[in-house]
């Protein structure tokens, strides 16, 4: 039934999906690749711009993973054993300071005042801290967290961040490895200059660990302007990565390409309901603007 | 040693003496401004007035009246006691979450002396107070329009804040009508010196904030208001290690210099138009894409 639907979702014209993971289990890995590979061709970044160009039958479908999370070497393995290729974006500051990320603090911040039956002040309600310049939002995020006595286990794989030797690795196995940022801020809400500089100095950083051009950015919670979009080009980026939940047309321009959310633990039926819903722009950006992304394509921006 | 290098050693060797001026209880915008300002300086005294800005409102819709015409000034009244309450009241909450403004107080309290209270911005008793204190520096940080009785108290400047990019737009709600009139080059903010006119002295700062798709009007404030708090610690930085404030003047000779009042009820309909007040401002949308 899902094959019908994706072969006549395929006939709008709608070309393929790329999808947007952040850390999959093993399991989770396997059902996602079970689930995608019966409809999609899994292709690799390289191949994008010619599959947008050029339909084939079946649609495409390219796997992405952001933040380069230790866990992600586990999945790069079951990726590689079924011939699946995958980008991974990687937060490159945080590869040489493994602090823990703000939103890796911010889990278990929620996680403890949950345990306790404690509200959550307004101040570190989601949508206000994504408002926030990072080093606010850092500092607010780690002063609760001490104030509230939470503790993060660094060596957790889902929190602490894959080292250049593993992200060489990746390289040489022949993943593509993509800039998301130094600190993972959310560029639209740093003051212009410092945006601009955080996208070609995370670019820089991948272009020299893996001796290769960085050949793809990717926006932190999505949240874009088309001179970031433009700068990432610039530095090099074919292509540039927001969280607009649509599938890929042919005429989107590479420097805003769309990416569905998935999330650990969806079950098969969930992951179909979202790739139909995505197909109709019936879903909301995860960046916080809702179907604003309707009317951006429709100004034709 | 020069003369000039002399007084230069000597003025950095002591901090800044800066009165800040407020109007009622400082919300979460003051309160970020006097964060700055107290970075700046360990001479930071507050004078804090709990009367109106002067005149009373029948006096004031008089003159208003007199000015504008009592049609508009009764359009303007009508908009800011409906839609401009309820706005205001929204984007006051989303701005108080913004810059965390509990914890903000609770700094106020344990940081900073009391205030000096008196009973308005223009009284004779600030104007008394200021000669006491013979400030280096006054900073607007709330209120009215302060008349010259009280900005010329300061040794080097009185300085303001305007939420707008003077001298090209001036007067109040600058940044709504930016999204009125779809004028994204109107949507910033300018730290002036404050002369006798309406945000018409001498420019020390512009800067406009980084617009992005989504943006609303509280956020479009906050944005703006970091960068220009930041810019106001910076400038009293350098003036207190002995720049002298004529180097920080900014040539801006707009080709147009607009002055905007309050928003009318029928302004505040456009603003609903060109969802100034909801989720995705058209201008900063359009500004943001292209």
């Amino acid at each position: 039934m899902f094959s019908v639907l994706t072969a006549a979702i395929r006939a709008t014209g709608q070309q393929g999906i790329i999808i947007n993971y952040h850390t999959l289990s093993d399991e989770d890995t396997r059902r996602n690749i079970d689930t995608l590979g019966h409809c999609f061709d899994f292709i690799g970044h390289d191949d994008l711009p010619r599959r947008m160009e050029h339909p084939s039958k079946k649609p495409f479908c390219l796997m992405t993973f952001d933040d380069g999370k230790k866990s992600n070497l586990g999945t790069a393995d079951i990726l590689e054993e079924k011939g699946v290729p995958a980008v991974f974006y990687i937060v490159t500051d945080a590869v040489d300071n493994p602090e823990p990320l703000w939103f890796d603090c911010y889990g278990a911040l929620v996680k403890k005042l949950r345990g306790q039956q404690k509200p959550l002040p307004a101040a570190l309600q989601p949508g206000i801290l994504k408002q926030l310049p990072n080093a606010m939002r850092e500092q607010r995020v780690h002063e609760a967290c001490r104030e509230h006595g939470v503790t993060i286990d660094r060596d957790d794989p889902g929190i602490a961040p894959m080292g250049w030797d593993d992200l060489q690795g990746l390289h040489k196995r022949g993943f593509c490895l993509g800039a998301h940022t130094l600190r993972h801020e959310i560029l639209t809400t740093e003051q212009r200059q410092q945006a601009l500089d955080n996208v070609s100095q995370s670019m820089a950083a991948i272009a020299q660990h893996t001796a290769a051009p960085c050949q793809s950015f990717a926006f932190p919670n999505g949240n874009y302007t088309a001179q970031l979009a433009k700068q990432a080009l610039d530095c090099g980026a074919r292509t540039v990565m927001t969280t607009e939940p649509t599938w890929v047309r042919p005429d989107m321009p590479l420097w805003r390409l769309p990416r569905i959310q998935l999330h650990a633990g969806f079950s098969c039926r969930k992951i179909q309901m979202k790739l139909l819903a995505a197909a109709c722009a019936a879903l909301k950006n995860p960046d916080g603007t809702g179907r604003l992304y309707r009317r951006i394509r429709r100004m034709g921006g | 040693m020069s003369s000039v290098a002399k007084s230069r050693k000597s003025r950095s060797a002591k901090p800044l003496r800066i009165v800040a001026l407020l109007q009622g209880e400082p919300d979460a915008l003051s309160l970020w401004t006097l964060q700055a300002l107290a970075r700046c300086s360990s001479d930071l005294h507050l004078v804090q007035a709990f009367g109106g800005p002067g005149a009373g409102r029948i006096e004031r819709f008089k003159k208003l009246s007199k000015r504008h015409g009592t049609g508009k000034t009764l359009l303007r009244a009508m908009g800011s006691l409906t839609f401009g309450r309820g706005f205001h009241r929204h984007v006051q909450q989303q701005l108080d979450s913004f810059f965390d403004v509990d914890n903000l107080r609770r700094w106020r309290e344990t940081a900073l002396p009391p205030s000096i209270l008196v009973p308005g911005l223009n009284a004779e008793e600030t104007a008394d107070t200021l000669e006491n204190l013979q400030p280096d520096i006054i900073v607007r940080v709330s209120g009215g329009i302060i008349r010259p009785h009280i900005f010329s108290r300061a040794r080097m400047a009185t300085l303001n804040i305007h939420h707008g990019m003077a001298p090209d737009i001036r007067g109040m709600a600058s940044i709504q009508w930016g999204l009125v009139e779809e004028r994204a080059d109107w949507i910033g903010a300018t730290i002036h010196v404050i002369d006798k006119g309406i945000d018409t002295g001498q420019v020390l700062w512009r800067g406009s904030p980084h617009l992005a798709p989504g943006d609303d009007f509280a956020a479009i404030m906050f944005k703006t208001h970091l960068l220009a708090a930041g810019a106001m610690e910076d400038l009293l930085g350098r003036l207190s290690t002995g720049t002298p404030l004529e180097h920080l003047y900014q040539d801006v000779s707009p080709a147009d210099s607009v002055y905007r009042s309050n928003l009318d009820i029928m302004d505040w309909g456009k603003l609903a138009l060109a969802r100034g007040y909801g989720k995705h401002a058209a201008v900063t949308l359009r500004t943001a894409i292209k």
